[in-house]
């Protein structure tokens, strides 16, 4: 059935992109002080002088990751250009995850359309009181919906289906909890960090069994946008950067539709796509960061057995020898940032690769990989691989 | 007269809500579907390239994107495939006792259904569905009320 999924878009034929600048407002549970397009601003404004460019003058198209019924705000695209300098200007919104945001971006450059493109998300997820709504509202409506479902129930399902078939335990969810929460505990973006044992995650209460509250990250807000440029520009410019080899992203059935529980097949395929176009030879274990999707615990750990292949390479991983798991702490230590969570995982690895990571700074990062995921209902994600 | 703001809170937010409600159209195959159930039958979809019955029921197949026109009555009773205990509902309001639902399969049928199970089922145990009485049905999901232990003995 996985093979029957919906095509993958593949990019990189010629050429590199680059990061040549990353800005970031925010990572507070509550960013009470600024309203969304404040934030933007902040974010954005950041971003240009980290990158040395006018958006006025030198960004030739704007991306925005963002999904209508988050903002709280119909058609909600025509209300970003200002804050980012993009009056006037070519932009678009994509109501996706900011992988394929990347892709996008990635695309404008590559065909020429634009030398620099900026990149932004933001999720300001405190201002949405009826969050519950907003997750019901994407379950199928005939079927699912009526039924009194919730995300945390579909989220309980597949957990309950993961354990019973991958292989991996309670306690490994139950340890990838303890290991994010702690992560977290050394990154200034993060707002949920904390020593927890296994006990406490074992105690921790039941949403929809066996997923608990530890299992399922917290809702934070920020605003982040990176600065994207061809390497032709970056160089004649001079711009320090982190470059892009790959990127790709693809759907695949949900498994509430037949699709499989063990493991992703958009996380397996999105993978297996952008490796070959970045002309990566090694395994997974050969990349210095992982930050994958840890939207719920378990996940987390589908996802890197999607990566991996086999269980034994994700618990080679998972020993943390090698290759650094999440070093951000991430959607589970810093927060689910919505829309943005894609963003954050990019935004993390550009600042490991430059070397500006501080207290959580993997030494001697060369390359970086980021996977991401729509979240519940959705079988769709996409991975980014990322070098210095 | 000036009004005054006594607290920061009233200008530091406002509130503001999305009235909408939607007639989502059931479509063709939506239609055969919940007809059937109110009819006491749960339908696939048969897709005669593929050679395979699927759920839920579409007009196409989603993996030779051919046109399905024939449906087939699913006989076989359901499977659970997976469990999980609901403490809370989609107001966010915690429940008075935890619903119980399930992923439910069919034996020759590719995917399956979510729904809620009685008390008792457990992960493989086999199921059928307790539809509504007739004069209560209504061409909805809800016609089935929910899935309980299959306790007929089996014919093969
Ligand atoms: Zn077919």
């Amino acid at each position: 059935m996985e093979k029957a999924g919906r095509s993958t878009i593949v990019l990189l034929k010629t050429g590199r992109v680059e990061i040549i600048g990353v800005g970031y407002e925010g990572f507070r549970p509550v960013v009470s002080d600024l309203s969304t397009r404040e934030l933007m601003f902040q974010a954005a404004s950041k971003a240009y002088d980290d990158a040395s460019v006018n958006p006025r003058r030198d960004v030739g198209s704007f991306i925005c990751c963002t999904e209508d019924l988050w903002e709280g705000w119909s058609i909600t695209d025509e209300m970003v250009p200002d804050q980012i300098g993009a009056a006037g200007r070519p932009l678009c919104t994509i109501p996706a995850d900011a992988v394929t945001g990347l892709g996008t971006a990635v695309m404008h450059i590559l065909s020429g359309l634009a030398e620099v493109v900026v990149l932004e998300a933001h999720s300001k997820a405190a201002d949405v009181l009826d969050k519950n709504a907003v997750e019901v509202m994407a379950q199928e409506p005939s079927l699912l919906r009526p039924l009194g479902a919730t995300s945390d129930t579909l989220a309980g399902l597949e957990m309950d289906a993961f354990l019973r078939t991958s292989g991996f335990s309670l306690k490994d969810v139950n340890r990838a909890v303890v290991r994010g929460k702690a992560s977290a505990l050394r990154n200034p973006r993060a707002s949920y960090g904390g020593k927890f044992s296994e006990a406490d995650v074992e105690s921790s209460e039941i949403l929809s069994s066996p997923l608990r509250v530890a299992d399922k990250a917290e809702f934070a807000e920020a605003g982040i946008v990176l600065v994207l440029a061809s390497e032709a520009w970056a160089k004649k410019n001079k711009r320090d950067s982190v470059g892009i080899d790959g990127v790709a992203w693809n759907s695949s059935l949900p498994w509430i539709e037949g699709g499989e529980m063990s493991v992703s097949g958009y996380a397996q395929r999105s993978y297996s796509d952008a490796v070959r176009r970045a002309g990566f030879k090694g395994d997974l274990e050969d990349f210095d960061i992982l930050e994958l999707d840890d939207t719920y615990s378990y996940k987390l750990l589908q996802h890197l057995l999607s990566l991996a292949g086999t269980k034994a390479a994700a618990r080679r991983i998972l020993s943390g020898k090698r290759t650094a798991l999440n070093p951000s702490g991430g959607s589970l230590g810093v927060g689910n940032l919505v829309e943005a969570s894609a963003l954050h995982r990019l935004l993390e690895c550009a600042l490991q690769l430059r070397g500006e990571a501080g207290s959580i700074q993997v030494k001697g990062a060369k390359k970086a990989l980021v996977q991401s995921w729509r979240g519940i209902p959705t079988g769709t994600g996409g991975v980014a691989i990322l070098s210095r | 007269m000036e009004e005054r703001i006594d607290s920061v809170e009233g200008i530091r937010q406002w509130t503001g809500s999305i009235p909408l409600h939607y007639e989502y159209t059931a479509g063709v195959a939506g239609e055969r579907f919940l007809r059937g159930l109110a009819q006491g039958k749960i339908q696939a979809g048969y897709c005669a390239n593929c050679k395979e019955a699927s759920l839920p029921l579409r007009i196409y197949c989603i993996k030779c994107y051919g046109g399905v026109e024939r449906s087939v009555l699913v006989r076989s009773a359901g499977k659970v495939a997976a469990l999980t205990k609901t403490q809370f509902g989609q107001g966010g309001e915690r429940l008075g006792e935890p619903v119980a639902f399930a992923y439910i399969t069919f034996e020759g049928v590719t995917g399956g259904l979510v729904h809620r199970v009685a008390d008792g089922v457990r992960v493989g145990s086999s199921v059928r569905p307790r539809f509504k009485p007739k004069r209560k049905r209504t061409g909805s999901i809800l016609d089935i009320e929910f899935f309980e232990r299959d306790l007929r003995p089996r014919t093969s």
